[in-house]
């Protein structure tokens, strides 16, 4: 019998298979794939982050689930994945953010921040002993006089976005995304946008509680995350405007 | 450090003006009563945007310079910007409180916030002010300035205001002399050293 061609080369991370692959990153990404989707979209006025955090069950405190973070005042993260390491990453990236500050007296910049973040996931990917990181980060923040949007993978890659998707609905929400995207697209629109998405990728299941965003303006250069109300007032123009839409249909 | 090393030698002024920064010093290095260097260096570029200017031991600021230059280039390289003057100033200070050097620096250059100027000290200590003088050479050099900086200045002006200051702590005190050196920085050209028949004409032009 033919062994497969990567038997063997799955036990450990520094060891690459004969075709060039390391297994157990690719493995991570696919714990990122099976997450649930979180989304980032750059507007003209600043960043969005939203969430989908459906409870695994009715029990679950919804208010528990955490999936986005704030890491400095002007910088925040979604995530997807393995919730545990995803926790891990954003202690660092904290930290490296006071760091900063008391080295530059200066907020910390956010492609700066995102290559920190992006330093350590690649130092998993080599060492002997340690396994990746399984979760990706959606890193949002505003520099100066503009927002900037980075997705970080599990192998330490980091590509900047307009507007991107990780986690299971990630194909779904780009192809939202590629749709409906363009440049001059402002706050509300993108928080619009960021719902659309969300609503695509979880198949219509979405409700008040089961989105979370965060927004961090250009101007106040403030991460926040919308309130209950705000959120409800979303949602709710969000499932109105696809009723229309299936109505029209 | 008390004062009696703090003041060997040296003459530099840093001045703030409207659309720059001016540095001037004059370039004598001296060991005791030896002038050891006639045509020392004590301005250094860091970066397009920032200048510095050194008293004090020259094995110390030669490293330090070495530092904040290697610094300031790994900043622009890993955030994509290149570093403000209050941030490079703050990261100085760092460097000098992590282990202090023999010197007494001037930092000082354009970014986006307009014209800023540094004061840094052997322990890391920070100022920042719009004039500053230093080196032993300093209270001549501030008696001209307070006289004549105006914080409205031009850099044109600035260079006529730092080359009086240089010219009279050259005058009076015996560790400052051969010559004076001078650098700007702007928003336009950057930081520039001005060649010495540059700066002759200007010597000229304030006689």
């Amino acid at each position: 019998m033919q062994p497969f061609s990567g038997a063997g080369y799955d036990r450990a991370i520094t060891v690459f298979s004969p075709d060039g692959r390391l297994f157990q990153v690719e493995y991570a990404r696919e714990a990122v794939k099976r997450g649930t989707t979180s989304l980032g979209v750059k507007s003209t006025e600043g960043i969005v982050l939203a969430v989908d955090k459906r409870p695994t069950s009715k029990l679950v405190e919804p208010k528990s689930i955490e999936k986005i973070f704030q890491i400095d005042d002007h910088i925040g993260a979604a995530t997807s994945g393995l919730v545990a390491d995803a926790r891990a990453l954003i202690e660092k990236a904290r930290t490296e953010s006071q760091i900063n500050k008391i080295t530059y007296n200066e907020p910390i910049r956010v492609e700066g921040l995102a290559k920190r973040i992006c330093d350590l996931k690649q130092m998993y990917t080599q060492h002997g002993g340690v396994r990746p990181f399984g979760s990706a980060l959606i890193i949002g923040g505003v520099n100066g006089t503009g927002c900037k949007l980075f997705e970080t993978d599990p192998s330490g890659a980091l590509i900047e976005y307009k507007a991107t998707a990780i986690g299971a609905g990630r194909h779904v929400a780009m192809e939202e995304f590629e749709k409906k995207y363009h440049e001059d697209i402002n706050l509300e629109e993108a928080i619009e946008l960021a719902l659309d998405a969300i609503y695509e990728a979880t198949d219509g299941k979405t409700t008040k509680e089961s989105v979370e965003i965060a927004v961090i303006g250009i101007k106040d250069k403030k991460f926040r995350k919308l309130s209950d109300d705000e959120i409800a007032e979303h949602v709710e123009e969000l499932l109105i405007r696809k009723s229309k839409e299936e109505k029209e249909e | 450090m008390n004062d009696k090393n703090k003041l060997k030698g040296t003459t530099t002024v840093g001045l703030t003006c409207k659309d720059g920064v001016v540095f001037a010093t004059e370039r004598r290095a001296t060991m005791g009563n030896l002038v050891a260097h006639k045509v020392a260096e004590k301005i250094f570029r860091i970066d397009d945007h920032m200048g510095t200017t050194i008293a004090g031991g020259v094995s110390d600021a030669q490293k330090l310079m070495k530092f904040i230059k290697a610094e300031v280039a790994l900043y622009r390289l890993r955030n994509d910007a290149r570093i403000s003057v209050q941030a490079a100033a703050t990261l100085t200070s760092s460097i000098l409180q992590s282990s202090p050097m023999y010197v007494q620096i001037l930092l000082g250059g354009v970014d986006d916030e307009g014209p800023a100027l540094y004061s840094l000290d052997a322990a890391g200590g920070v100022v920042k002010d719009m004039m500053i003088s230093t080196g032993s050479g300093s209270p001549v050099a501030y008696g001209v300035l307070e006289d004549r900086y105006s914080e409205d200045m031009y850099v044109d002006e600035g260079i006529e205001t730092a080359i009086r200051a240089i010219k009279s702590a050259m005058e009076r005190d015996t560790f400052s002399g051969n010559g004076i050196l001078i650098a700007t920085v702007t928003k336009e050209e950057g930081f520039k050293m001005l060649s010495s028949e540059e700066v002759e004409k200007k010597i000229k032009e304030v006689n």
